[in-house]
């Protein structure tokens, strides 16, 4: 299956690629929407849709927007710890969470997450999806 | 003789096609490229128009443009080699029929969306300059049963839009937004021109319920809020009942829309040189449109919470007030936006026709084994883009187990596919178009906006489309 959202969006991601020899990673993981977790290799600056498009971990739907902050499908769960270490997220980003499935009070949208220092080691969480429950009409 | 037959040694390949090009569409194919072989497996997308993109090209908003991102992907799902697109074929029951398209599939699915809006019944509504709100929004998109609606925005300064949802607000913020704005976008430039000698203020939305039941979403209250040059005009006295302790209980998504909808309310928001004005009406439902030969003004029922009813439960029942009073507005130009419905494509397709979607179960068509909806048809006209995108992941993954427990009749059957289904077309005198036949379109689109600074100027009519088709091939030809 040669087709997936990473593929398509790799084009947009190709403007962070510049590869100074400055760049700096943090290792961290992604746990996907089957349960899965991958280690991650996450260049300190760019947002955590791209690590995770960077990283060929292929989720289903993931980032359908393109990081304009209009969609949900970028969200991610955070730990507690973590998510109180960010900065908070701003209303617009707040306005989109409100749409997504499985809100929690640790839920961020990835593209917005810029990725620093301290995290590694961190882990985030695609969440399952819960459309099933609603689906039965 | 040319060499013979060899014995087949796999079973023939899977045909499915998908009836709609819009999200619903792509999504299901982009799940179910995932789940199956696509080897063995052929996937048309089927669509009635010459372009592809339903409601993501004629329904999200102009000034929308991010929302447009998702057609990156959607190319890439229809350039996949067993993925083949096939426009301007209008699945209708009588020029092509479903059980026609049986002979050629083995899996066929529904995702046309809901194509009819729902009308008020109420005396005037056909008045001129009375519009659905999917007429004016296919007006300003450039669809191309309703880009020639022309509505007159110059002879008054009043608009009232009836419903309370995102669709309401689109149309309102297209009324309110500065001009210079809207050039921008991919706005048809017919519309442009009238909306350039708009001299509507005041846009007024109407609500049966209150200021808990509406149904627009955050980010579009947000964005009609922050809109230059205008200023919202609230009701104090709607809100009087909303205490904070209330407001704790709601849940996180009600709870910040109606916080904003308060700080709204409260603070007025000073902007300078304020030149238009939005209303939220809350408890009236219309009751005649009035005017002679073009629409003069409205006519509410004030309307009330039933006795005893929780008013901040979203499914708060209203009637008419006690004294039955009524509230007339003054307006020349009024927009119906109280919902979409399905239309029953074929009589041999299971409908149910009080809530316009198919009747299926879990996205199974009934009575219809290897037949499936998804999206709006299926689910009903609500919700954004992400609903279906989830939804489709869900319907691929049991339309893919109804295949490995052999309940997809005929299964090994020899289909033709998309070959036939074109041949069937060509004997009706339909022309089909493929996808790098809207490619040209979209070229073509492209290129007339450039020259203006818009991203996009649409073609809105049929015919010109396809005779561009035609010319091109003709000039490829030579
Ligand atoms: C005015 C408006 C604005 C919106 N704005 C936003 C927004 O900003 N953000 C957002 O997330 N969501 C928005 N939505 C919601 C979003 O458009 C829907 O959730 C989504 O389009 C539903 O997808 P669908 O594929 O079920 O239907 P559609 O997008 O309607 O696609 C159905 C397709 O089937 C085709 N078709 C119909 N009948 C036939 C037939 N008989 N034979 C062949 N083909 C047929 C149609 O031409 C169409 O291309 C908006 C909706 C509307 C109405
Ligand atoms: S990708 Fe759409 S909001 Fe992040």
């Amino acid at each position: 299956m040669y087709l997936s959202n990473k593929l398509i969006l790799s084009t947009l991601s190709k403007k962070y690629l510049s590869t100074s020899n400055d760049d700096k990673f943090v290792k961290l993981f992604v746990t996907d929407r089957h349960g899965e977790t991958h280690e991650a290799k996450a260049k300190i600056g760019t947002n955590m849709l791209d690590v995770i498009i960077d990283n060929k971990i292929d989720i289903d739907g993931f980032g359908a927007c393109e990081a304009t902050l209009s969609c949900s499908t970028c969200h991610v769960i955070l730990s507690k710890e973590s998510y109180e270490s960010l900065p908070e997220p701003v209303d617009e980003e707040n306005d989109m969470l409100d749409l997504a499935f499985g809100l929690t009070p640790t839920s961020r949208l990835a593209c917005q997450i810029i990725v620093g220092n301290q995290m590694e080691n961190w882990t985030f969480v695609v969440p399952k999806d819960v459309h099933d429950a609603r689906q039965d009409i | 003789r040319s060499l013979t037959t060899k014995p087949p040694l796999s079973p023939p390949p899977t045909r499915i096609c998908i009836v709609g090009s819009g999200p619903a569409g792509f999504y299901l194919t982009q799940n179910l490229l995932k789940l199956l072989d696509s080897k063995t497996t052929t996937i048309d997308i089927l669509e009635k128009l010459p372009v592809p993109f339903g409601l993501v090209r004629y329904g999200v908003a102009p000034d929308h443009p991010e929302v447009k991102n998702v057609i990156n992907t959607f190319t890439k799902i229809a350039e996949h080699p067993s993925v083949r697109f096939i426009g301007n074929i209008h699945i209708d029951g009588v020029s092509i029929s479903l059980k026609q398209l049986q002979e050629f599939y083995h899996i066929i699915i529904l995702a046309y969306g809901s194509s009819i809006e729902k009308g008020l019944n109420i005396p005037g509504e056909n008045l001129p300059n009375v519009y659905s709100a999917k007429s004016f929004v296919g007006w300003y998109n450039g669809v191309p049963e309703t880009s020639q609606l022309n509505p007159k925005l110059d002879h008054t300064e009043t608009a009232v839009i009836i419903g309370m949802g995102n669709v309401a607000l689109d149309c309102a913020r297209i009324l309110l937004t500065p001009i210079d704005d809207l050039y921008k976008t991919d706005i048809t430039e017919q519309s442009l021109e009238i909306l350039k000698h708009s001299r509507i203020k005041h846009v007024m939305l109407y609500a049966r319920r209150g200021p808990l039941q509406v149904s627009f979403t955050i980010k579009e209250l947000r964005e009609l809020v922050q809109l230059k040059h205008t200023m919202p005009k609230l009701d104090l006295q709607d809100f009087s009942q909303i205490t904070q302790e209330k407001l704790d209980k709601m849940e996180r998504p009600r709870k910040r829309l109606t916080d904003l909808l308060l700080k709204t309310v409260n603070k007025g928001l000073i902007k300078e040189s304020v030149s238009k004005y939005w209303y939220l009406k809350f408890f009236r439902a219309p009751k005649r449109i009035l005017g002679a030969d073009h629409v003069e003004g409205v006519e509410f029922d004030i309307t009330e919470p039933i006795k005893d009813s929780d008013c901040f439960s979203e499914n708060l029942q209203v009637q008419l007030s006690e004294d039955k009073r009524t509230d007339t507005i003054d307006c020349g130009l009024v927009i119906k936006s109280v919902g979409y419905h399905g239309l029953q494509i074929d009589p041999w397709l299971p409908f149910d026709v009080t809530r316009g979607i198919i009747l299926n179960t879990q996205s199974r068509i009934h009575d219809r084994p290897g037949m499936y909806c998804v999206g709006w048809i299926g689910r009903g006209a609500r919700g954004v883009i992400v609903d279906t995108t989830s939804e489709s992941y869900v319907v691929a993954k049991r339309i893919v187990e109804d295949v490995k427990l052999n309940l997809i009749p005929n299964l090994n059957d020899i289909k033709s596919g998309g070959d036939g289904l074109v041949e069937l077309a060509h004997t009706k005198h339909i022309k089909p178009i493929a996808y790098i036949d809207w490619k040209l379109i979209d070229k073509y689109e492209i290129q007339n906006g450039m020259t203006k600074g818009k991203p996009r100027e649409k073609i809105v009519n049929v015919e010109k489309m396809l005779e561009l088709i035609t010319a091109s091939k003709k000039t490829n030809e030579q």
